[in-house]
């Protein structure tokens, strides 16, 4: 409920660089997500904000106020770690209430706040269970109730469902993002999963060796990555390297990998080396037989995925690169099925060409 | 699943070596203790039977019960301190690097590396009449006769503990360690402060370390025999002190047995107390 900014905030281990520098702000009620690969400062971040790690330098305000120096306690900040960490030798009731009791808040209103919470997360009737014996995701859901419960300012979360079956990460993602809409409440989340990342994040702050690569909604990430780091680590992706050979106006000709393609972009300068993204659900592939628009290119079907909803193919373009496509599967659509060896041919709309600058 | 059984079984043959010693060292002298116990001793002549007299005398004779509290005593007082010295250090073992916690471990543990009579001499060079200590204070004109800082229980006490301090630090070590720093954090994190943290977090999850080391030193103060010789002088007398004394002065086999079997059942009894406070603490 709170707004958060991460100023120059920087961890060092010694001379190494945790978290280098950065720099976020993030909005009331927010959801943010830290995602990147292991070792890229994600935790290191995180435990800052909670106050656990004093930053080596830089700023962190929450709610107007400048937290470094306060101890953890006294942040408001709740937290949800990956191994849940709940107190073994409490009952769930127990555990939600620690955080009210701590406040020395009278017993009944306690009573009151805790039922409420475990009627949000559906625990009533696990309330006098020991965390040995609850599943996986009942726990979590136990670590969710205790962090809120204390009506925190900051939601901070990490790795909250790795422990967690696909199913239920996916039920747990979605009941997360309910309450935390509901709650309206600032939301830090940690995850090295980009899906968990794609489908809940207002924003997506994408981290390596410490620093912010790019920050943005889901889809200006995926759509729009503003490094080929970021495309390769989010979703699937075609990057090749290519070099502009013509220029008139906007429209753009380059060159990779013995292929020539017109695209349009605004930015390009004749020369330039750049990298192309192409996301393989972009690429077209048609039989061979059907009449061909002269600017489709020829190849044939290196290998084959059966991935249910999509098939993914691997294409060897004649006198080009393997280029991964994924088409769609649905029997109600134009549905196609390729073989291996067969070959084919490839459509790729300039549209489909993303030029990282 | 017939083959897991059958391991299960076979796995047993493991024990074979330990048992024999087991047997050798531990059942047959138990047997003949008790079987001593019910003896009777008359002129110098062990009959054996079922005979009630040394129990008699034990518990009637008004001086050994009377010590027998007093070693209780004494074993209870050796046990707190241990765990009021130790838990602070198992505490920090826990949250120093490896290689503080190798040097604290060899400190705590270094009494048991150098030779009963030489760190019972050290002591009394220490804190005898005209030991360092008292020496010091009054030179410093801080007291004019010397303390009586041994050959009385402070002395016992005192020494016993420094001995045993490392079978209470490291049940400890390894219970608090086995604590996952997170839950700690998860009640700074829920506005607990440190001292809130610290009662109801990791000294409750900390119990099974705290009964380990309690037991274990009660047990061994219990028993203890030299260091008390030394250090209380004939001040302080315990029940290892009056078996010692039955079986080489008097030769009286059967009422030291009895005595030894009286230690083993209070040994016995805090064994109890001690699982059944877990158990109630659990539940
Ligand atoms: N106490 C420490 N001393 C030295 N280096 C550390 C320490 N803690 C973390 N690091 C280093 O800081 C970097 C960032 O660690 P961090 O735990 O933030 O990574 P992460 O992004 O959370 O990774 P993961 O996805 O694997 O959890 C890592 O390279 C790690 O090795
Ligand atoms: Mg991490």
């Amino acid at each position: 409920m709170s707004n958060i900014q991460l100023k120059n905030l920087t961890k060092k281990y010694g001379s190494f660089n945790a978290v280098d520098s950065i720099n976020l702000s993030i909005k009331n009620g927010e959801f943010v997500t830290l995602l990147g690969p292991s070792g890229c400062g994600k935790t290191t971040t995180l435990r800052m904000v909670a106050g656990f790690i004093k930053p080596t330098s830089g700023d962190l305000i929450i709610g107007g106020s400048n937290m470094v120096g306060v101890p953890p306690q006294n942040r408001k900040v709740g937290l949800v770690f990956q191994n849940y960490a709940l107190f073994p030798h409490m009952s769930v009731r127990k555990n939600v209430a620690f955080g009210l009791k701590m406040k020395k808040m009278q017993q009944s209103l306690i009573a009151e706040k805790v039922n409420k919470i475990l009627e949000t997360v559906q625990l009533q009737e696990l309330s006098e269970r020991m965390p040995s014996e609850l599943s996986g995701g009942q726990q979590q859901r136990v670590a969710l109730a205790r962090a809120l419960v204390i009506e925190p300012e900051v939601l901070l979360l990490d790795e909250p469902f790795g422990a967690l079956d696909k199913n239920l990460r996916d039920h747990m993602r979605i009941e997360l993002r309910d309450l935390q809409r509901k709650l309206n409440i600032s939301t830090i989340f940690v995850t090295h999963d980009q899906d968990e990342a794609l489908s809940m994040s207002d924003r997506i702050v994408v981290m390596e060796n410490g620093k912010i690569c790019q920050i943005g909604s889901p889809s200006e990430i995926y759509e729009n990555p503003a490094s080929v780091f970021v495309a390769g680590f989010l979703g699937l992706s075609n990057i090749f390297s290519a070099v502009c050979t013509k220029i008139i106006r906007a429209k753009k000709t380059i060159e990779f990998e013995g292929l020539t393609i017109e695209i349009e972009s605004e930015k390009l300068n004749k020369s330039d080396k750049i990298s192309i993204m192409i996301r393989p659900e972009n690429i077209q592939i048609y039989k061979k037989k059907n009449d061909s628009k002269k600017e489709d290119f020829l190849g044939f079907i290196k290998s084959k995925i059966y991935l249910g909803s999509t098939i993914q193919y691997q294409v060897k373009i004649k006198d080009g690169p393997v280029i991964l496509i994924n088409a769609n599967n649905s029997k109600i659509l134009n549905y196609q099925d390729f073989d291996t060896n067969e070959e084919v041919r490839v459509h790729l709309s300039k549209n489909a060409i993303y030029p990282i600058i | 699943m017939e083959k897991i059984d059958n391991n299960k079984i076979s796995s047993w043959w493991l024990l074979v070596p330990t048992s024999f010693l087991y047997i050798i060292t531990f059942f047959i002298p138990l047997i003949t203790l008790l079987v001593m116990s019910f003896s009777r001793f008359e002129s110098s002549v062990t009959t054996v039977g079922f005979y009630l007299d040394n129990y008699e005398k034990i518990l009637t004779d008004g001086i050994t019960l009377k010590i027998f509290f007093q070693t209780v005593e004494l074993s209870l007082m050796i046990t707190l301190f241990c765990l009021l010295l130790g838990y602070p250090v198992a505490m920090l073992m826990r949250r120093v690097g490896p290689k503080a916690r190798l040097w604290i471990l060899l400190l705590v543990v270094s009494p048991l590396l150098t030779s009963i009579i030489v760190r019972n001499v050290a002591w009394v060079l220490i804190l005898g009449r005209s030991g360092m200590i008292n020496d010091l204070l009054i030179s410093w004109g801080l007291i004019s006769k010397p303390l009586p800082l041994m050959y009385n229980a402070f002395g016992v006490v005192l020494a016993v503990v420094h001995v045993y301090l490392s079978f209470m630090v490291l049940p400890l070590f390894a219970a608090l360690s086995s604590i996952n720093n997170s839950l700690e954090e998860a009640a700074a994190s829920l506005g607990a402060k440190p001292l809130s943290i610290f009662f109801n977090v990791t000294l409750p999850l900390s119990l099974p370390g705290i009964m380990a080391g309690c037991t274990l030193v009660f047990i061994l103060s219990m028993g203890v025999y030299l260091t008390p010789v030394i250090m209380g002088g004939n001040f302080v007398v315990t029940l290892p002190m009056l078996i010692e004394d039955a079986v080489r002065n008097r030769y009286n086999w059967p009422e030291a047995s009895a005595m030894a079997l009286l230690l083993l059942v209070a040994i016995g009894i805090m064994i109890v107390i001690s699982s059944s406070i877990q158990k109630w603490v659990k539940s």
